[in-house]
């Protein structure tokens, strides 16, 4: 297993690419289904009971719909074989371009094979869960923190590496076989039983004879074994397939638990390392701030007594100094420790909490707060406020912008902020055009969400915070 | 002026007698908690209690309550609050509450002090007093952005100030024009926002914030 997410903290991305992948796991990357959601109760029991009548006629339908899938694949493969001999009898004229072409066109179905064999694994797995009502767990999806093209290699070794992809096509192969098999027994024991079954009748009706001259009892008897064996054999399929697809699809409890465990461990380094970056900032802050102005205030203040005598005029104006040091001191200060949790967070909840952050900023800041589908985990409020807070900051201090945009919205268990400004762009998190974002990105992971920075040269500037809810 | 203090600090709470006391008033009462509030004012009869936001047993916003109780039970009591961040939504709950006599302050204005004794007497006197960073708050969640937009910068850095309490005088002196020229602001500014003109300052200072909190939420 590739611990690709142990070390969240170096996925950031370092090269041009200024758009940045939004890292909500649990996020399918479009065109890839959604693996086995972690939220249903994975049991390997059937929701209601199947008895025999039921399991007879979602064997049979199985049978009929298995038969098109496996004659649909069939197909296709007979045209890609027609297709390759094609190419082969025309790249006997052509060796050359078939040197180059056969390994491409190899590498591309090569290539897209996890993802087909992904989402086919998908599919059966809820059409088990609709056909037999047995909710299979998928593996949870491991999900690449790198970007770009990187990143897209990255996240197909991620899902070939699963054992997701080659299981379904384990379950694809044995399920051809049990269709070719089974199905076949089954047709011939249906259709071969209603035959001798009305041989006597059609006999007796066009008074011919066939079928061996054998008797009508024997016919009759014939008949009925073939039916039943016929039936049973359907039957048969229907329990084969969903035994199949339990123990190939779905992956056992402890499986899937230690995968999310990992994803947990993951979000908790990501948490360490966000605190640590905040209190290294605030150890910064305090230092590089606040403390030379206290020390500059005693140092003027300790001149001033000094001349309080001699020389009082410039006591005077020694002492207006401190004084408008110490004030410009405390509001340095009052910024610093707003940035540690204000308490009308706490007590009056987000919309509150941004009208001081938004009032803040030197940049004008139209402001939409829409939390009418409900208030958020105070974990989630938290991790927007911040990320609204440090994004404002970076937009006064690096985007040269006239206006900025703040949205607040409840998306269905979702919590979603963006921050849009006209200014210049090319932010990156990571380097010092996005300041904090780095941590805050980490901040967002640890919550179970995700931040998306998008910043093209020459702007606008768009950040996306979104966290779960209730994290 | 008789005055009654909760803060939790301890060195705030000596500054803030010290310097009550040398500018001629009388400290009747100290707390360090809301809890005592109510009883030393039922029985000391202040003019004035100055209250913090942030006290025991919770550090969150005991004061803003103490607050409200307080001036349903004493409306005749001025309430001075003062605190480490002003937040715009306390600024409100304290409004509306109702009456004059009441400021909303940072916990740094106290280091101006000659500014933050003309708040304390004002306050003491029935005005109404908030914290420019209040009002600043106030304006950005303001739904009445087309309005407000209609304003000239020199007609809204007025409009401001009269949200923070202060008087012609004072708006004519923090903007260096005359007082003749403030009130030419203010009359524009009542007709634009299409607010009656009132008599007194305090109900001009309530009619602005009215308007600024309406449909803020």
């Amino acid at each position: 297993m590739t611990s690709a997410r142990s070390t969240p903290s170096i996925e950031v991305d370092t090269d041009a690419a200024a758009e940045a992948d939004l890292d909500v796991p649990g996020t399918p990357v479009p065109g890839t289904p959604e693996p086995g959601s972690f939220k249903s109760t994975s049991t390997d029991q059937p929701r209601h009971p199947a008895g025999f009548g039921t399991m007879l006629v979602l064997g049979l339908a199985d049978l009929v719909i298995d038969l098109a899938v496996v004659a649909t694949a069939i197909g296709v493969l007979a045209a890609i074989a027609g297709l390759g001999g094609a190419l082969l009898g025309w790249s006997l004229t052509y060796l050359v371009p078939w040197l180059v072409l056969g390994p491409i066109l190899g590498l591309l179905v090569l290539a897209l094979l996890p993802w087909v064999l992904r989402g086919y694994g998908w599919a059966e797995r809820h059409r088990a869960a609709a056909v037999y009502g047995v909710e299979l767990t998928g593996l949870p999806r491991r999900h690449t923190h790198l970007r770009g093209f990187r990143g897209l290699l990255h996240q197909w070794w991620l899902d070939a590496s699963d054992s997701t992809p080659w299981r379904a096509l384990g379950f694809l192969a044995l399920s051809a076989l049990r269709i070719l098999v089974l199905g076949l027994l089954v047709v011939a024991g249906v259709g071969g039983g209603i035959a001798f079954l009305l041989a006597p009748v059609v006999r007796w009706q066009a008074d011919i004879t066939y079928f061996l001259d054998l008797p009508n009892w024997t016919l009759s008897v014939l008949g009925g074994i073939a039916l039943v064996i016929g039936l049973v054999t359907a039957v048969g399929a229907g329990y084969l397939d969903r035994f199949l697809a339990r123990t190939i699809l779905g992956v056992s409890e402890h499986t899937a638990m230690r995968r999310q465990l990992e994803l947990v461990a993951a979000q908790r380094t990501s948490a360490v390392a966000a605190a640590s970056d905040q209190r290294r900032r605030i150890e910064r802050d305090i230092h590089d701030d606040v403390q030379p102005r206290l020390v500059s205030i005693a140092m003027t203040l300790g001149m001033a007594k000094g001349r309080l005598e001699s020389d009082p005029a410039q006591a005077r104006e020694l002492i207006e100094q401190a004084h408008t040091e110490s004030k410009e001191t405390l509001v340095e200060l009052r910024r610093l420790v707003q940035g540690f949790q204000p308490s009308v967070l706490a007590d009056r909840g987000l919309d509150a909490a941004l009208s001081a952050v938004v009032a803040r900023s030197p940049i004008p800041v139209a402001l939409d707060i829409d939390l009418s589908g409900g208030s958020c985990s105070q974990e989630a409020e938290g991790v927007v406020y911040f990320a609204v807070s440090e994004a404002l900051t970076n937009v006064a201090k690096h985007a040269r912008a006239q206006r900025c945009a703040v949205s607040v919205a409840r998306v269905g268990d979702r919590l979603v902020a963006t921050i849009t400004d006209d200014g210049i762009g090319g932010a990156h998190v990571g380097d010092g055009t996005a300041g904090g974002l780095a941590g805050m990105r980490e901040r967002a992971f640890a919550a179970g969400g995700g931040l998306r920075l998008v910043s093209p040269p020459g702007g606008p500037t768009t950040i996306t915070v979104e966290v779960p809810c209730a994290s | 002026m008789r005055i009654v203090i909760a803060e939790d600090s301890v060195l705030l709470r000596a500054g803030l007698e010290r310097l009550l006391a040398d500018a001629g008033h009388e400290v009747v009462a100290s707390l360090g908690t809301a809890d005592g509030l109510l009883d030393a004012v039922a029985t000391h009869a202040p003019h004035l209690a100055i209250v913090d936001v942030r006290m025991p047993p919770t550090w969150t916003d005991e004061g803003i309550r103490a607050a409200a109780v307080l001036r349903a039970q004493h409306p005749d009591v001025a309430i001075l609050v003062l605190s480490q961040y002003v937040e715009e939504r306390y600024a409100g709950e304290l409004i509306a509450t109702g009456g004059g006599g009441l400021g909303y302050l940072l916990k740094d204005r106290v280091a101006d002090v000659d500014h933050f004794l003309a708040d304390v007497a004002r306050v003491g006197d029935g005005g109404t007093v908030l914290d420019p960073e209040v009002v600043a708050q106030l304006v950005v969640r303001s739904r009445q952005t087309a309005t407000l937009a209609a304003l000239t910068p020199r007609e809204r850095e007025a409009l401001g100030r009269m949200a923070e309490g202060r008087s012609n005088a004072a708006i004519a002196a923090a903007m260096f024009v005359t007082e003749g020229a403030v009130e030419k602001h203010v009359g524009s500014i009542f007709t634009k926002l299409g607010l009656a003109p009132v008599d007194s300052e305090n109900r001009r200072v309530m009619a602005v914030l009215t308007y600024l909190e309406g449909n803020t939420r």
